[in-house]
């Protein structure tokens, strides 16, 4: 089993799209694939068409079972949807023995090929336990100067937890990429230069991005054919569908 | 940053081509306008490098010579030719075929068999 955590520290910067897309991309290839809601805002649950509901606080506070608590969505897909309750949750795991192996404790028997974090946009221990628990870490992240300093705070924070000799991957995304705009390119071209073979290819700006969880639909679902699934035009690319397959080939490696 | 994060070097082939693109976009459109037309002329023509034996470059040479055309022009005609023959089952390779000693091909062609 793989974990794979979605993080950086900034909102608004795709991390439930790009963690709900890769996650039901996944189900598609036939990887038994749980997703998680660390987020307190709930938008996986409610990105599937499915209802917010306290999954992570009964995990960590009332210590029921994964089984007991995932959600069913699709085939190949379930859910621990998230809450408000997540946040109290939190509380939780400050307060107990240790904090940052709690995911991992949870996690160590889950029953699936692949396990997505959705993170919130936050840097608190739920993060440290996340990283804690991972193999591999996307950041999505705009490009613009904000976003990409975020990139950097959830670097730092994966340096603390690589020092606790726990090994871990990661890999750049780049999200609502504008092909027009002059800085996206120049953010592009400095991401590129500091971190190389780290950034995946970008996933277009594409309002259907935006109107999916409206519907309660996956990308794969609403409109696999658009640019923030297949690329730009003939260059196919980017999008998710080429992060899908760099996803598979870390679950692979 | 920490040390102990692998670094990987070589840049995802897509996102180079998508810098190489925003590049090539940025150079054109710092050009005057006639030399913009041209340097998308010369984008849109498909270069290819292929090996050729020395004496049949020679003998293509010649040729384009006294045709006055240029040797891309001479071997795109005689390929569509020569290609339009192999489809109609007019050009049969097997006499041709020896086996190859590069691994990432079966066979190589004999052109030296073509005057037998």
């Amino acid at each position: 089993m793989k974990i794979i955590t979605i993080a950086n520290q900034k909102g608004g910067v795709g991390k439930t799209t790009s963690a709900v897309t890769l996650a039901h991309g996944l189900a598609l290839t036939r990887q038994r694939t749980l997703l998680v809601d660390l987020d307190p805002q709930g938008h996986v649950a409610f990105a599937l068409g499915a209802e917010k509901a306290p999954g992570l606080y009964r995990l960590i506070v009332e210590e029921d079972s994964i089984e007991q608590v995932a959600v069913h969505t699709r085939e190949n897909l379930d859910i621990i949807p998230g809450d408000k309750r997540t946040e109290k949750a939190k509380r939780t795991v400050v307060i107990s023995n240790f904090p940052t192996e709690i995911l991992s404790r949870i996690l160590q028997h889950a029953d699936y090929d692949v396990v997505i974090l959705d993170m919130a946009p936050s840097l608190d221990v739920l993060h440290v336990s996340a990283l804690m628990a991972s193999d591999w870490v996307i950041i999505p992240t705009k490009l613009d100067a904000m976003a990409v300093d975020g990139v950097n705070e959830v670097l730092r924070s994966m340096g603390e937890v690589v020092e606790r000799g726990h090994r871990l991957g990661y890999s750049i995304l780049p999200t609502f990429f504008d092909r027009t705009t002059r800085e996206t390119i120049v953010q592009l071209q400095a991401l590129v230069e500091t971190f190389r073979g780290h950034v995946w290819p970008p996933i277009p700006q594409d309002t259907h991005a935006r109107e999916a969880p409206a519907y309660g639909k996956s990308l794969w679902e609403y409109c696999s054919k658009s640019p923030a699934v297949m690329g730009y035009g003939t260059s196919l690319v980017a999008g998710y569908a080429s992060t899908l397959k760099r996803t598979v080939e870390v679950i692979c490696e | 940053m920490n040390n102990n994060l692998n670094r990987r070097s070589a840049i995802d082939p897509a996102v180079a081509d998508i810098l190489e693109g925003a590049e090539r976009k940025k150079r054109l459109t710092s050009m005057p306008k006639s030399e913009r037309e041209k340097a998308r002329k010369d984008a849109a023509r498909h270069k290819v490098g292929l090996d050729l034996p020395p004496e049949l470059h020679e003998t293509l040479r010649q040729i384009a010579g006294k045709e006055q055309v240029s040797i891309s022009s001479l071997v795109a005609f005689l390929a569509n030719r020569g290609i339009k023959d192999y489809q109609a089952g007019d050009i049969d390779l097997f006499p041709y075929k020896r086996i190859s000693r590069c691994a990432r091909f079966e066979y190589v062609l004999m052109l030296d068999k073509i005057d037998e």
